[in-house]
């Protein structure tokens, strides 16, 4: 859906998608209620004024369906996991993000953890493809090796 | 743990469970997943590829205990292998070839095979050429086996199909078979009775039974059958002659319906998956009659167990599997009822090749008993009437009377081929023309008794040299003062 593009630049981590998609079904709830004032407010709140009018201009049943499609299209978003040996700010995450519309593409989610066993580095899991490139694992190896 | 480390550090791919239900998980990620091919997750659980849709995979689970949603799984890049090796000889398994028996761990020689191979193509093959013993005087005379023959043992429950089938392995033990038991979903007491009764007839060690219980998961019994097919493989290509026994497919079809409807497969007739044909198609055709690459003639013989209800033949499995056999033998529940034992409908029964394996003695024995059955299934039909019989039809009757005590065979009792002739022999020349019913009973068991002591050690040879049906009563001739002397 062309209209909600530019809804992907503010949804960067899972936590985002998450609290978006909990938004979204807080306002689902108040497409049938008569007293419309506090729906049309959050509408433009969360979507902006552009995206309020063409929601407004649809019927009430394509107004749901129109709920339902950004649902869906926000959570088949492709997943990038990271876990890492540290709390993240939000500049990190936005400098990572930024890297990664350029290199991978739009539309990318980061599911960050934090995980003192990786000691450095990162452990990367995208697509099912899993790449560990963590330091924890080289120490666990060298020790291995002093065992034999 | 460290096999699920071992191929996430191999294959750099992950998937994650979804959902799962019963045996099925499905199962996202894992971007290079293959039919067929196995996976681990986290626990250490395995689980074979079933399916593959856009997003998910459909994975049958072997355990499903303690199964968590978003637990992660990895691929092994190998299709599911079980262990063979000689060490499986006398054990109880499952069909992970794990020990059930509380005998230790398997011992000797392993290596693993993949349990879904192709069939060998028909270049390899041949005509099924040696008669493969029974035991079973009926079954040998008139219904006979191969080796490489796959035939359908099919009957009610409760009619006696098992203790054929433990006959005929027995049987086939002392000639060196090796003999391969499948019970599928069988109770334990069941299996712990065919263990018992193995044992006793000293045919254990050379047999190996694959047991799978009604409370193990789907997946496993499912898996049972094609275990027993590889296992049998493996000793056919180390040059035995091999024997196996899938009790029964009735049931494993239903486990196969119970997987296919929780993978919301499209239900065909009776609700079975549209598949269920070529599942058992694709492995009775395991079984056959080849040459090795060693250029020696190799056999799987495959009896496999089908299950009716009220003798009704034309039930969805069991005609399927009669299309795929080289014939049947019927358990009768109505002659069961009558106390016959075994209770097989000779007329209803068939063996499409066995009579191939037949020698011209045996072929002239048989067409003659076959038309005195005849003959007196007639003349019981006319004696229901209750009017006074002509005294040929009198003879007819009391003849097939001694016919039917002849075919008739207790669970302990096994009659080698040579003995059989000489029994038919015996009861051709007259030789019980005399007797009441029960003598002739009692002296059959005399017989075999003595037999089985040596006390007719050069018999095996002279039978060897009967050419036809005259050689036959000239040698009874011979041996009648032997027998008479034994009453």
């Amino acid at each position: 859906m062309e209209i909600i593009k530019h809804f992907i630049d503010k949804i960067i981590t899972k936590e985002d998608l998450i609290f978006f998609l909990q938004e979204i079904n807080s306002l689902e709830k108040f497409v049938f209620e008569k007293e419309k004032n506090f729906f049309f407010k959050k509408l433009e709140e969360v979507f902006g004024k552009e995206f309020k009018d063409f929601f407004l201009s649809q019927p009430l049943e394509e107004q749901l369906f129109l709920f339902k499609k950004i649902k869906e299209e926000f959570q088949n978003l492709p997943q990038l996991k990271l876990e890492i040996a540290f709390q993240p700010d939000r500049g990190f995450i936005l400098r990572l993000k930024k890297w990664l519309d350029e290199e991978v593409g739009q539309g990318i989610i980061l599911d960050i953890f934090f995980d003192p066993d990786v000691v450095g580095g990162a452990i990367v899991e995208y697509q099912g493809k899993y790449f560990d490139f963590s330091l924890g694992k080289e120490i666990d190896n060298l020790q291995l090796e002093g065992y034999s | 743990m460290n096999e699920f480390n071992f191929y996430l550090e191999k294959n750099k791919e992950i998937g994650y469970i979804s959902s799962f239900s019963h045996a099925v998980a499905y199962v996202s990620g894992l971007p290079g997943l293959r039919l067929e091919e196995m996976i681990i997750t986290e626990s250490g659980k395995l689980g074979i590829t079933h399916g593959l849709k856009k997003d998910l995979a459909e994975i049958l689970m072997i355990d499903v205990k303690n199964l968590k949603i978003k637990e992660r799984v990895v691929r092994t890049e190998k299709e599911f292998e079980i262990m063979v090796g000689p060490g499986l000889l006398g054990r109880v398994i499952n069909p992970l070839s794990q020990p059930l028996d509380g005998k230790g761990t398997i011992e000797g020689e392993k290596e693993y095979q993949k349990i879904k191979k192709e069939a060998p193509p028909f270049i390899e093959r041949i005509r099924v050429n040696k008669p493969l013993e029974t035991g079973i005087i009926m079954v040998d005379l008139l219904i006979p086996i191969g080796y490489g023959q796959r035939e359908l043992i099919i009957g009610d429950t409760k009619t006696g199909k098992t203790t054929f089938l433990l006959q005929t392995i027995v049987s086939q033990t002392k000639k060196g078979v090796v003999c391969i038991y499948v019970g599928i979903g069988k109770k334990d007491t069941a299996i712990k009775w065919t263990e018992e009764y193995l044992k006793k007839e000293d045919a254990l060690d050379k047999t190996i039974i694959v047991h799978t219980s009604p409370d193990d998961s789907p997946s496993l019994i499912y898996l049972a059958p094609y275990t027993g097919m590889t296992i049998a493989e493996y000793f056919r290509d180390k040059g035995k002659n091999v024997l196996i026994v899938l009790d029964d497919l009735s049931t494993h079809a239903k486990i196969y319906r119970e997987i296919s409807l929780l993978l919301r497969r499209t239900p065909g007739r009776d609700s079975y998956p549209g598949d269920i044909f070529h599942l058992h198609a694709e492995l009775l055709e395991r079984a056959g009659n080849i040459i090795n690459k060693n250029k020696k003639e190799v056999s799987i013989t495959a009896l496999p167990v089908a299950v009716t209800l009220e003798n009704d033949l034309s039930g969805y499995i069991p005609t399927n599997l009669m299309a795929m056999t080289d014939g049947h033998i019927f358990f009768d529940v109505n002659e069961f009822r009558k106390g016959k034992r075994p209770a097989i409908n000779a007329f209803l029964s068939v063996s499409r090749v066995g009579n191939q394996t037949k020698t011209p003695i045996e072929k002239d024995l048989t067409s003659w008993i076959r038309k005195k059955m005849i003959e007196y299934q007639k003349a019981l039909e006319i004696a229901q009437f209750g009017a006074e019989l002509p005294v040929e039809t009198q003879k007819t009757i009391d003849f097939g009377k001694r016919i039917e005590i002849l075919f008739s065979q207790e669970s302990e009792i096994i009659i080698p081929q040579e003995l059989q002739l000489i029994l038919i022999g015996l009861l051709i020349s007259d030789f019980w023309k005399n007797k009441s019913l029960i003598e002739m009973k009692t002296e059959i068991s005399n017989f075999l008794e003595k037999y089985k002591k040596g006390k007719f050690p050069k018999l095996p040879e002279k039978i060897e040299e009967i050419k036809d049906l005259e050689h036959l009563q000239f040698l009874i001739k011979e041996i009648l003062p032997e027998i008479e002397t034994l009453g």
